[in-house]
């Protein structure tokens, strides 16, 4: 297959926006993502047609923004490529979340991508510290699971970052590889350097709870990236008490272990406790019922405008609950419970069941 | 029959039973809709006809002196019509509710002495077990696992009904103003929470006229059925309307949402009034056939599935006849004693 068609508008806005990522400057933020939702409207054919039954008139403003459900990823295609042009990548969500197809998202290019998932990682997860250093990586192996979009962030930035001849996949095809990760953690023990652990919260509860009489105490420095929950899990545990179990089994105190918060459906990533975006990101949080934004300390469903996922949807609601602080940063509260039905009419969840 | 009591809901246990209703969640207009519709089926011709489903020459010993009805999920006029249906077997009754709707069955048991309740916890299999002892029969109200799990509790020496969760829908075969008012009594009846309750209509002709028809239909109704819609239904809702107006149409109302879309395959409603509206599509019908309880139909339509599927006038879809084989079955024999 060729290359996809360059789109009209896309090439000014693309190098404007890795011009943002590189200089940003808050005051440009609004124009730009203006830019971004009518370039949106006008190539992803879902979203325009949204966009036209929200509004009478053009978008003006990037607030008016209709935001997509993240859900809707698992019915439509919500990028700008037609059916039959090739993607850089299509990432799926995890299905884990909801009964029913997996989402997918296709990517027209990784470059922004790229351009936006350095800096904020190492400012927060590596303090600023952008020496090469061991990485044991608890996400899946884009080797094995093109379709991860956390993978492929990590791989991108181990490129960068990781110290090749310490670099280990843990999470293959079969599972978690529970004796080569510990053996990883040991010989990290000899070492001064400090290492790097990534993972999703699951994927280390389990780490540890394989091998529960071991334990290491992980040279001074070193972090952990700590992302994703226990969706569908049969053990979970909530922040303190993993962030608890943590400090005990790797020698982590709670400052190194750094909470990362991502999504398939976005392209850049917040991290940090409390999460704080990069520039190109806008955390919100909004009433359930009438999508208005809540002040600060008010707990409603999280929604992001992010300026980078150019070929798809900037506008994004979540499932996710959380809250803001003052300074826009936000604390995740799990995600928003489904409606408890009250009668005995079949519910979407039985009606997966029986049809999967 | 001293159930009838309850058709009062302004005095006594039928006023119990309607402020209970409301504790669940609905409002009171749309509880009060919602029991006299079941409680006003109640007729004596209605419940003599149900008795002449026995045999004439039934052996008095058949008749079961004791029957269990456990109504793990299900709204308060299932409950109601499970008691009344082993009530007219002159069976004692032992009703075990769902947790929260306790007070239900109280009222129930405050109308009938003949009703026990029975409230212990779904996890206590000692109670359950000593429950099922007692019993001569058992039915269920529930979803499709609690059936199937009690079915194998209970020997075969007791009779047994399990009714499982099932969904509705409708068949609109040309569509007019006063369709669309049934409809819309229809999806509107407790607050669509039921499994008579329409997830989806199949329309022949334009799905987005029908859908804006029907809108219209609620906005007139629901002053008089409000409904508040839980802060948790709220991320589903929005996802519909959104897809909706990606790839059809969307029509909002103060409680209810009435989305169009292009492609006929069956999708499940969110509840709290939201429907599908689809394209008629005999095949996406019959691929629901296992799950269907009823389809409502236009005046003179008749939808194209047969089996054990009920199919009634639209504004009837919630206000089934006691006559009503539930989900195809007697309503008096599976409570007999095996010969």
């Amino acid at each position: 297959m060729s290359a996809a068609p360059e789109l009209p508008g896309r090439p000014a806005l693309h190098r404007d926006l890795l011009d943002f990522v590189a200089r940003p400057d808050p005051t440009r933020f609004d124009a730009l993502a203006s830019r971004v939702v009518r370039f949106q409207a006008a190539t992803v054919e879902a979203y325009g047609r949204l966009c036209r039954a929200r509004h009478d008139g053009p978008l003006t403003h990037w607030r008016d923004a209709p935001r997509v459900p993240t859900e809707l990823f698992r019915d439509l295609d919500l990028s700008n490529l037609a059916p039959d042009e090739p993607e850089a990548a299509c990432f799926r969500t995890s299905g884990t979340t909801g009964p029913g197809r997996r989402g997918a998202r296709r990517v027209r290019d990784l470059g922004l991508y790229h351009a936006g998932m350095v800096e904020p990682f190492v400012s927060h997860v590596l303090a600023g510290e952008r020496q090469r250093r061991p990485w044991l990586c608890l996400v899946p192996d884009p080797r094995d699971a093109p379709g991860s979009s956390l993978g492929h962030m990590v791989a991108g930035l181990a490129t960068d970052l990781a110290a090749p001849a310490s670099l280990l996949w843990a999470l293959g095809p079969e599972g978690l590889d529970v004796a080569a990760a510990w053996l990883w953690l040991e010989a990290r023990t000899a070492e001064a350097s400090p290492a790097v652990v990534l993972g999703t919260s699951f994927a280390i509860v389990s780490l540890l709870d394989a091998e529960p009489a071991r334990r290491v105490r992980l040279p001074a420095g070193s972090r952990l990236m700590l992302t994703g929950g226990f969706k569908g899990r049969s053990r979970t545990l909530d922040e303190d008490a993993l962030s608890a179990l943590v400090t005990e089994r790797l020698g982590l105190d709670a400052e190194a272990i750094v909470p990362e918060y991502g999504m398939t459906e976005l392209t850049s990533q917040a991290y940090g406790r409390p999460l704080e975006a990069p520039p190109w990101l806008r955390l919100e949080v909004v009433d359930p019922l009438s999508l208005a934004p809540l002040p600060p300390g008010e707990r409603g469903l999280v929604a992001c405008f992010d300026l980078l996922a150019l070929d798809n949807v900037s506008a994004l609601l979540t499932g996710d609950l959380g809250t803001l602080d003052a300074a826009g940063r936000l604390t995740l509260h799990g995600r928003a419970p489904g409606a408890v039905l009250r009668g005995c009419s079949l519910t979407a969840e039985e009606l997966g069941v029986l049809t999967r | 029959m001293k159930l009838l009591s309850l058709q009062d809901l302004d005095s006594g246990c039928g006023r119990d039973l309607l402020a209970a209703t409301v504790a669940l969640g609905f409002s009171e207009p749309v509880a009060r809709d919602g029991l006299t519709a079941e409680l006003g089926a109640w007729t004596a011709s209605a419940m003599a006809a149900v008795r002449a489903e026995l045999p004439a020459d039934l052996r008095p010993e058949r008749l079961p002196a004791t029957v269990l009805v456990i109504a793990a999920s299900t709204l308060p006029a299932s409950t109601l019509r499970a008691v009344l249906m082993a009530r007219l077997l002159g069976a004692r009754v032992l009703l075990k509710p769902a947790s929260g709707q306790e007070p239900i069955a109280r009222a129930i048991a405050e109308a009938d002495p003949a009703v026990e309740v029975r409230a212990f916890s779904s996890t206590d299999t000692d109670a359950l077990d000593a429950a099922i002892a007692e019993a001569d029969a058992v039915v269920v109200l529930g979803g499709d696992r609690a059936v199937m799990e009690l079915r194998a509790r209970v020997p075969f020496a007791k009779g047994y009904a399990g009714y499982g969760h099932r969904l509705s829908a409708a068949w609109l075969d040309g569509f007019d103003d006063a369709d669309a008012e049934a409809l819309a009594r229809d999806l509107c009846a407790w607050d669509q929470a039921g499994c008579l309750s329409p997830q989806v209509a199949w329309v022949r002709g334009d799905t987005g006229e029908a859908a804006q028809r029907l809108a219209e239909a609620v906005r007139s109704l629901e002053p008089s059925l409000p409904m508040a819609l839980p802060p948790s239904a709220a991320p589903t809702r929005h996802a519909m309307r959104a897809l909706a107006d990606m790839l059809g149409s969307a029509y909002a109302t103060d409680t209810a949402l009435i989305a169009a879309l292009p492609t006929p395959d069956f999708r499940p409603s969110p509840g709290y009034r939201a429907l599908w509206v689809l394209p008629a599509s005999e095949e996406a019908l019959r691929a629901m056939a296992s799950v269907l309880s009823t389809v409502g139909v236009t005046p003179g339509a008749t939808a194209p599935i047969g089996g054990q599927v009920r199919q009634c006038p639209l504004g009837q879809m919630q206000r089934p006849p006691l006559t009503w084989p539930h989900d195809g079955r007697p309503n008096l024999l599976p409570m007999l004693r095996p010969y």
